[in-house]
């Protein structure tokens, strides 16, 4: 861990945490678009059945 | 067995099914290893020190942009001549995730630069080129949620796309056809090695990881676009009748 405690540590901790937090976003906007697809399709087949 | 078949939405959900939580453990472990080797089994670099490690998500990340773009044209030139909505809406799906890698090109380098150039950032080549086509992916999405009907959309966005792929092309080769603050490309196969031992295995399995990454994401997103447009058009058919 001697990263944390160099001079550039503010610099490497920065990048890390801007990557996780943006990768997390788009992980997040994915699986829930895809939860929503999913449920939308369900109810229109549910829907063309009646 | 042609590879046209997968144009077939049902054929492209069943095959992406069962890739799909392979694909994921994958990226899931490759990730784990890659980030725990950069992290705390690298030296610091001798000039750059720590902020060496920020080169692990970086470069993938610039790969990334570049090559989804890449596969973003691919497709759209597929939809656009061959009429398969399943390329559009596989390029559709790679687009913000080509732009999330892109953010994290362009601020992971800013990032780095500060403290090894002096400054966040400079109108070089290459940096230009990567901010232009960032517009562009952000322009791509913009253009598919303004047009309703889903053909013409596709249609469209896709001249979009062929139109920015000189910046994705100046993206890659920028730092070759100019002097540019940009250091080279640091893994070539023309120019040999540039990347310490130390650096380079650690290096490959974030690539590899971030590809898995990125593979996984597609595939969620294209079957959630093949989705969308099924409900779409089943309830187009119910109001038709």
């Amino acid at each position: 861990m001697s990263f944390l405690a160099d001079k550039y540590a503010v610099y490497v901790i920065s990048a890390y945490g801007a990557t996780a937090a943006i990768l997390a976003g788009l992980l997040w906007t994915t699986l829930s678009a895809a939860a929503k697809a999913r449920k939308d399709l369900a109810e229109a087949e549910k829907e063309r059945g009646r | 067995m042609s590879i046209w078949r997968y144009a077939n939405p049902a054929e492209f959900m069943r095959l992406s099914g069962r890739l799909l939580l392979p694909v994921w453990a994958a990226s899931v472990i490759t990730l784990a290893v890659g980030l725990a080797w950069a992290l705390f089994a690298t030296p610091d670099d001798y000039k750059q020190g720590s902020t060496v490690k920020i080169l692990f998500i970086h470069v993938p990340a610039a790969m990334l942009a570049i090559n989804t773009y890449a596969i973003m044209a691919i497709a759209s030139g597929v939809g656009i001549v061959r009429r398969h909505h399943v390329s559009f809406l596989v390029a559709k799906a790679a687009a913000p995730i080509g732009a999330a890698f892109t953010a994290i090109a362009l601020v992971t380098g800013a990032v780095w630069g500060q403290p090894m150039w002096g400054t966040w950032w400079v109108w070089d080549a290459r940096l230009t080129s990567v901010l232009v086509m960032f517009f562009f992916y952000l322009g791509y999405m913009a253009l598919w949620a303004t047009i309703e009907e889903p053909d013409k959309a596709g249609d469209l966005s896709g001249v979009l796309c062929l139109v920015g792929v000189i910046f994705a092309f100046l993206s890659r080769y920028a730092v070759n056809f100019w002097a540019t603050l940009h250091q080279g490309a640091s893994l070539s196969i023309a120019e040999g090695q540039r990347v310490d031992d130390a650096f380079r295995t650690p290096l490959y399995i974030m690539m590899v990881g971030f590809y898995l990454f990125f593979i996984a994401l597609l595939l969620v997103r294209a079957r959630t676009e093949i989705r969308q447009r099924r409900a779409r058009s089943l309830r187009m058919q119910a109001l038709r009748a």
